[in-house]
């Protein structure tokens, strides 16, 4: 699932024959990326610097020892503000990753587990989001007025409303891939006789499901889940870039991006930092799976 | 009806190619406590398609399965009287289970228990089968085939179910380990009192095993009799043609004066579902489908063959 | 195979009607009532105005209602008015959807020239050094966030080197063909970065399973060049998935790339659906969205369609 240009269905193409230290190295660069972004509290103490300062006396400066990669419009540390968007949007992707996962997998399940009308049902639901235009349909979802939704006002009205509401409406769209994943797994598996054994000895659906069938599919959902947060992230900070998505003050790599537009003849560094931190993340990600996806395969 | 199991009637039609197919075709059988009633057919026959029927992994198009004379209640009560040991050891274990796990699962399903008297009762339970239990705590993976199957009888026994249906428990097994697990089965039948619906087509292990025979063919029942009666002195030509062709029967094996088995998917015809095949066909045979009614004289022993009554040349 | 495109054009027609139903209430949806919007900026209208002008335009009355006026109209034929352009919605549609479609199909275009050689010469090469080179680029392509490319580019290109324009279609400069080429380079650069990843990887798997096969090694038996080979007997079987993945990619190309032209202020398709849905005008962004899910499910149906006829096992075999 992508929303950046062009469309989904593109992106997923043949396995690249990536050298075996490839997923190691994404891995590593995960995790420095996990514990920058995580720790940027820790760091702003241990520097000394505090990531809200505004300065206006040393807007847009260059890199220095002080600030390494500079510091932005109002003087903020740019370096810091990357670090805590990193956490934004790290934590952004991950929670809507393993969201869609949750979705994809319970969808996939029932469809794959019944067969027959239910899944035909589910099936053709699934196909028509796959059909829908991805990133209008994101835009208009995030366009949503809360309150004419029947949200509670203190809820509609809060900051984080922005964080929660990107997570729900990735997950409620990027489900697919791991709904058609676990369902067909499911299909292949609830004809096995240990499944049959498991109902002669009274099991209801519930217990078939999680015990029997899920496990079965776990690696590929793996491979799918670790491969999905690149897309989400690009996802968030596409829809944070377009200005639906995280919304300032939380600092955020997309919404960053789309503050630097605007400086993009002045200070285009700005723009640099949060991009370059997306594209490595994204790197790392598909790194990761694709290296998960050969370890699986053997 | 004093019948532990009985079946009336029951029919179980499927979508063919060429039309409904019935897969299980009017069938009635009894099952009294403490026997071994052997289903005996070739591939194809319905009789795997029977079991599901009588342990509800299917619904009948018509007809009806009774428990002690009532109709099941629920597949969970069902589970504590009738279980199922399947035919293949390797697919009819879950490979990523320990098979502790495995055999303790029903018990888990009917949450009896504590964990640690589930322990125990497999620890007895795979002692009875003659595993060792040490061993349980392995994936089902690690086991050979006859060990396996042993495991999975096991599971089938933690309910302490009356009776067992057993769906061609040997045949995917080593010559050597067959007589072991046979040997098993008759053990525990003495021991737990059980009572076996055997599904077969080794007609050797039927003569070791059964009390009483049911032929299978097409999805009909073709003869009924008690074991020394059916093999003595058989009234259906078709269960003659499979005593000729002892020690084994199966794809493959030489058959006698055989013409080619009719498609599954055949529309069905008028008549016995046999006459193509038979020898001993006459138009009759062909026009009036035989019901399986007594031979004369012996009310015990049932034949679908017009010619029932003319013992064996 | 009548029966399959009859059925499947049933689908995509019920889908269609689907998605109208479920955009149409989702706008509702959102916040801002158009014409309270107008009274905001312009504080002389009147209630009485506002009442009037809701009227005209219908919004007074609840939204199935509304739904059901559109979808009477739509069916005639009429698709409505644009609010915020105030021109008929095709009018505004069509000159937006030639600019996406001339911007989409010369970054297609371009991406194809370049995957296939790409493509051919990981396959020869596959394994070695060359390979993984194209690879890791490829994978580089499709993990760069769009946006940020073309920011990157539009710095270096147009605001430090000054080659380059950073924004729109030449039509203001002249509407010459050098100076809408210039235009076009930087969005057309940045979507192929990422297309043609996609289409190299494809190209390279497809050929390496064909390079094995019988007729290419009978072709070499007969004394025809490599070159040959590849282009001739090769390639021309391992095009079956790119021509799915084009197919494919049909509603792409209506739905345009949102950000690339939000970028360099392409006014195209992806622009104007942002636009509309920001907007609140219901007719166009109905419209737009529509077409774009109506070409995605006809490429959909041309991409089952090929696969079924041209599956690569069934030419093997014949020959």
């Amino acid at each position: 699932m992508t929303v950046a240009d062009p469309s989904p269905t593109l992106r997923r193409g043949p396995i690249l024959s990536a050298r075996g230290a490839a997923g190691p190295i994404g891995l590593a660069i995960l995790m420095l990326l996990a514990l920058a972004c995580f720790g940027a509290p820790l760091i702003a103490r241990w520097s000394g610097y505090d990531p809200l300062a505004v300065d206006l006396t040393n807007r847009l400066a260059g890199p220095s020892l002080a600030h390494p990669f500079g510091t932005d419009d109002i003087g903020r540390d740019v370096a810091l503000r990357v670090l805590y968007g990193g956490q934004v949007s790290l934590a952004v992707g991950i929670a809507a990753a393993l969201a869609a996962m949750v979705i994809g997998t319970v969808i996939g399940l029932v469809a794959g587990y019944n067969g027959g009308r239910i899944d035909g049902v589910l099936m053709r639901v699934t196909d028509w989001m796959i059909a829908l235009p991805l990133l209008p349909l994101l835009i208009v979802l995030s366009a949503l007025d809360p309150a004419k939704l029947g949200l509670p006002a203190d809820l509609a009205a809060s900051a984080d409303l922005s964080l929660y509401r990107i997570v729900a409406i990735i997950a409620l769209t990027g489900w697919t891939l791991v709904a058609r994943l676990v369902r067909g797994a499911a299909l292949s598996v609830r004809t096995r006789d240990y499944v049959a054994a498991a109902r002669i000895a009274g099991a209801g659906p519930l217990r078939l499901m999680v015990v029997h069938i899920l496990p079965n599919v776990a690696s590929p959902l793996l491979v799918a889940t670790t491969l999905s947060v690149g897309n989400v992230i690009l996802t968030e900070s596409v829809l944070s870039f377009l200005g639906l998505g995280i919304q300032p003050p939380t600092p955020s790599w997309g919404n960053m991006l789309s503050n630097a537009q605007d400086l993009i003849t002045t200070a285009p560094a700005l723009a640099f930092y949060p991009g370059a931190c997306i594209f490595a993340t994204v790197v790392a990600c598909n790194l990761v799976g694709d290296w998960l996806q050969r370890q699986l395969r053997d | 009806m004093s019948a532990l199991l009985a079946v009336e009637r029951l029919v179980k039609e499927f979508r063919g190619r060429g039309g409904p197919v019935r897969a299980v075709d009017d069938v009635s059988l009894a099952v009294e406590p403490g026997e071994v009633v052997a289903l005996v057919g070739e591939s194809g026959c319905g009789k795997t398609t029977l079991a599901r029927l009588i342990l509800a992994l299917e619904a009948p198009t018509s007809g009806r399965v009774l428990l002690a004379g009532t109709a099941p209640a629920g597949r969970k009560r069902t589970a504590r009287r009738i279980q199922l040991v399947f035919q293949d050891p390797f697919g009819s274990l879950n490979p990523r289970l320990s098979a502790a796990r495995i055999i303790a699962e029903p018990l888990a399903i009917h949450r009896l228990g504590t964990r640690r008297e589930r322990g125990e009762r497999v620890a007895a339970l795979a002692a009875a089968v003659g595993l060792d239990p040490a061993q349980l705590g392995r994936r089902a993976r690690a086991f050979s085939g006859g060990q396996r199957q042993r495991i999975a009888i096991a599971r089938a026994l933690a309910l302490d179910p009356e009776i067992l249906i057993l769906d061609e428990p040997l045949s995917a097994l080593d010559v050597s380990v067959q007589a072991q697990v046979l040997q098993l089965l008759l053990a525990l039948r003495e021991r737990r009192r059980l009572t076996y619906l055997f599904i077969s087509h080794d007609l050797a292990v039927v003569e070791a095993v059964a009390t009483r025979v049911a032929v299978m063919y097409a999805g009909r029942i073709v003869e009924e009799a008690s074991r020394d009666a059916l093999f003595d002195d058989p009234r259906h030509p078709y269960t003659r043609l499979l005593l000729a062709s002892i020690p084994r029967l199966g794809a493959g094996k030489r058959r006698h004066d055989t013409a080619p088995e009719p498609p599954r998917d055949a529309p069905r015809w008028t008549g016995c579902a046999f006459a193509p095949r038979c020898a001993r066909a006459v138009d009759r045979c062909r026009a009036e489908t035989p019901a399986l009614a007594s031979v004369a004289g012996t009310p015990a022993h049932r034949a679908a063959c017009h010619f029932r009554d003319e013992a064996a040349a | 195979m009548m029966r399959f495109i009859a059925r499947r054009t049933v689908q995509a027609l019920i889908v269609l009607a689907l998605m109208s139903v479920a955009i149409y209430g989702l706008i509702g949806l959102m916040p801002g009532d158009p014409i309270d919007e107008m009274i905001a900026n312009d504080p002389r209208l009147t209630t009485a105005d506002a009442q009037r002008l809701k009227a005209v335009y219908g919004l007074d009355r609840p939204l199935p209602e509304r739904y059901l006026a559109w979808a009477e109209h739509a069916l005639a034929g009429e698709f409505g008015y644009s609010r915020l352009y105030n021109a008929p919605v095709l009018d505004v549609i069509v000159p937006r959807l030639a600019n996406t479609v001339g911007l989409m199909t010369t970054s297609l275009a371009l991406a194809l020239i370049v995957a296939l050689p790409l493509g051919v010469l990981a396959a020869r090469r596959a394994n070695g050094w060359l390979d993984g080179a194209i690879n890791l680029g490829c994978f580089a392509g499709i993990s760069v966030p769009t946006f940020w490319l073309g920011l990157m580019l539009m710095v270096v290109f147009a605001v430090r080197l000054r080659w380059l324009p950073a924004g729109g279609t030449g039509v203001a400069e002249g509407g010459t063909v050098i100076e809408r080429a210039r235009h076009l380079i930087l969005p057309v650069a940045t979507l192929a970065v990422v297309t043609v990843p996609v289409y190299t990887r494809h190209v390279r798997a497809a050929l390496i399973e064909i390079l094995g096969l019988d007729f290419v090694q009978t072709a070499r038996a007969k004394g025809a060049s490599e070159a040959r080979v590849i282009w001739r007997h090769a390639l021309p079987n391992a095009l079956m998935p790119v021509v799915t993945l084009l197919a494919l990619e049909l509603g792409g190309l209506f739905s345009g790339a949102l950000v690339t032209e939000q970028i360099f202020a392409w006014p195209g398709m992806g622009k104007l659906i942002f636009d509309a849905i920001m907007g609140n005008d219901y007719n166009l962004a109905l419209m737009a969205l529509l077409f774009a899910t109506a070409a995605t499910l006809v490429g959909n149906l041309a991409a089952d369609l090929a696969y079924a006829r041209l599956d690569p096992r069934v030419r093997y075999d014949r020959r």
